[in-house]
């Protein structure tokens, strides 16, 4: 059945699945663009997404990206065959990826990230977790502290034990 | 409509017709990042570099929580003992470096920054750094955890080296390695083949890297910039020059002897270097030129032994003289490639003597223990330790690897002696279980070193 389907369209998508958004925007992606995320290759594989799939926890505008990613991300696999279609590709990719998380806003990123890791796409939870990591790259305990608006709740005397701590492991 | 978890349980066919499958709802406000849930967080701290890591666990109580775990897990060793530093044979990335704890029996991997590590020359180890020479054979110190890197003064900055590019424009050195003309031990008749010597000696610029190094010993952490000296003792003959980071050149010591092995000691500031006549002099390279003072006068003429000099941690200056064969081959198969000749030629310990130089008396007395110390010997600065700290250490154990220039050089594939000297059976014991789960390749080769910081 699902192959019969996959043959009826185009572009090696497969059959189309809707998506909807914590605010009820409706994307409509092909299965293979969907399938990135496990969750709805899960979905997918238990036939269970005839009528959309509901994603409460993932805003509209989030999902925009998650879908913008997946569009640009589908190729990766449908081209393994096509190595020609892959290089031209890779260099884009990579541009795509770089301008996707550089620009993002905290709370952006931080919702990205919970909603890479709720549909389970691990490419992109990879990049965006990286990108926090760049993020604390050289910086400060307090500057850390600063960049993602953290309190510091450890009392004076717990933060002095922890400064001292790693001397037990490497110090000479 | 009732909330579902879509994986367990996704047939959809309870949600009525019409209705799009829900999936579990946990409203995401974005408060600040002390929010990320822990796995998340976990993943963070994992691809952070190292030296972000230990600095993001003062920021908050579940950051430190996430850099526990991800510190055990990246970096496992909890003691100060060193580890062998090495390029895996099953690792497919160049730039990566696996390190075994024997004191925990833990492996763990590490990324430098580039050149990558498989493509430099390991000539040295002190203070958590690594020394290294890259394809054009100059050194850089390089720490393994922190990913941090200084170079020292490049080759053509030694006295006696310059570059010239030859007709294929490759860089090509040229090293006087005549002895100075003010050496009265240059006229006597042993010396005289070394008078018939090409001078100057040529190299290709990757090639030079082989035969210059002989030791490389750094009196601190390089991170202490200009506080830190790197004394080099090279080609030909154990001559020795030192440098600071940041120094245009080095500088050479002018000695009517070469060294075989030195130490730092941070107790009196002094370098101790010993000679291949066996005098052992007292360096100060604190003040504005270099002062030397002998302190063991000459005592043999035997120089056929590896010999480590060693200040042990009981205070008594020490001689390790480590005796090698040279393994011939049984028979090396026709059409061989000179890489298959070199791994069937083996350097093995045969013998190792301890001495304690006794510096009043000015003689070596021979010694048949370290008791409950374990020694760490190769081209790294020699490190002794107490067993009774490292309870995993074997005590009256050397833990050997090879050393630099003629076995590792000449010859980078062929056999690597590692493992564990029992000074009391006289023979070598296998590292364990490591030389099977994560063997090591020849190139570069194994080094000891103990991880740090700073």
């Amino acid at each position: 059945m699902a192959a019969a389907a996959a043959e009826a369209t185009t572009d090696g998508g497969g059959k189309m699945i809707i998506l909807i958004s914590a605010d009820g925007k409706r994307f409509e992606v092909t299965e293979a663009v969907a399938s990135q995320s496990q969750l709805i290759s899960n979905m997918i594989e238990d036939d269970c997404t005839e009528n959309g799939v509901r994603l409460p926890n993932v805003d509209g505008d989030i999902l925009t990206m998650v879908v913008d990613y997946c569009n640009m991300h589908a190729g990766d696999a449908a081209a393994a065959g096509d190595t020609m279609k892959a290089s031209s590709t890779e260099e884009e990719l990579k541009k795509f990826d770089a301008e996707l998380v550089q620009a993002l806003e905290n709370p952006v990123l931080f919702k990205l990230i919970l909603a890479a890791n709720f549909l389970n796409i691990k490419s992109l939870l990879d990049m965006t977790c990286q990108r926090v990591a760049d993020m604390m790259s050289g910086k400060t305990p307090e500057q850390m502290r600063e960049t993602f608006s953290i309190e510091n709740d450890f009392t004076p005397e717990e933060e002095a034990a922890i400064r001292q701590e790693n001397a037990w492991a490497f110090d000479d | 409509m009732k909330m579902r978890a879509a994986v367990a349980d996704g047939d959809g066919d309870d949600d009525g017709a019409g209705a799009p499958v829900q999936v579990s709802v946990d409203p995401a406000a974005y408060r600040d990042w002390s929010a990320l849930p822990d796995d998340l967080l976990l993943t963070v701290m994992e691809s952070l570099a190292i030296p972000d890591l230990f600095r993001a666990r003062t920021a908050c109580a579940s950051w430190y929580a996430a850099y526990s775990i991800a510190r055990r897990a990246r970096i496992p060793i909890r003691d100060s003992a060193p580890c062998l530093l090495y390029s895996g044979e099953d690792d497919d990335d160049p730039s990566t470096a696996t390190l075994y704890s024997p004191s925990s029996g833990d492996c763990f991997r590490v990324r430098l920054p580039d050149p990558p590590l498989r493509s430099r020359a390991l000539v040295g180890s002190a203070h958590g750094w690594l020394v290294t020479a890259d394809e054009q054979s100059n050194l850089h110190l390089v720490n393994p955890l922190t990913g941090a890197q200084v170079a020292l003064p490049p080759v053509t900055a030694l006295h006696h080296v310059e570059s010239f590019v030859d007709e294929e424009g490759n860089i090509v050195y040229s090293v006087d390695e005549s002895l100075g003309p003010d050496d009265p031990e240059a006229n006597l008749p042993e010396f005289e083949e070394l008078a018939d010597r090409e001078v100057p000696v040529e190299y290709p610029a990757e090639k030079l890297r082989l035969f210059m190094y002989h030791r490389v010993i750094l009196s601190c952490s390089p991170s202490a910039g200009r506080k830190c000296v790197a004394l080099l003792v090279h080609r030909p003959d154990g001559m020795i020059s030192f440098a600071r980071p940041g120094d245009e050149r080095w500088t050479h010591i002018n000695r009517d002897t070469g060294y075989t092995d030195a130490l730092y000691n941070k107790n009196d500031g002094l370098f101790y270097l010993l000679s291949f006549d066996g005098s052992i002099c007292a360096l100060d390279l604190s003040g504005s030129s270099p002062v030397a003072r002998n302190i063991v006068k000459k005592n043999t003429q035997w120089d056929n032994p590896s010999k480590y000099i060693v200040l042990a941690p009981w205070g008594d200056l020490l001689e390790v003289w480590r005796l090698r064969d040279f393994d011939e081959p049984d028979e090396i198969p026709e059409c061989s490639s000179a890489e298959f000749e070199d791994r069937s030629d083996k350097w093995l310990t045969e013998e190792i003597m301890l001495y304690k130089v006794d510096i009043d008396k000015q003689k070596l007395v021979k010694i048949s223990s370290i008791g409950d110390h374990a020694l760490f010997l190769g081209f790294n600065s020699v490190v002794c330790l107490p067993t009774n700290k490292f309870p995993m250490l074997k005590p009256d154990c050397a833990y050997l690897s090879d050393e630099f220039y003629e076995e590792i050089c000449v010859k980078r594939h062929n056999w690597r002696e590692i493992g564990i000297w029992d000074l009391k059976s006289c023979k070598l014991q296998s590292l364990g279980d490591v030389e099977s789960l994560h063997a090591w390749r020849n190139w570069p080769s194994p080094i000891w070193i103990t991880p740090s910081l700073n």
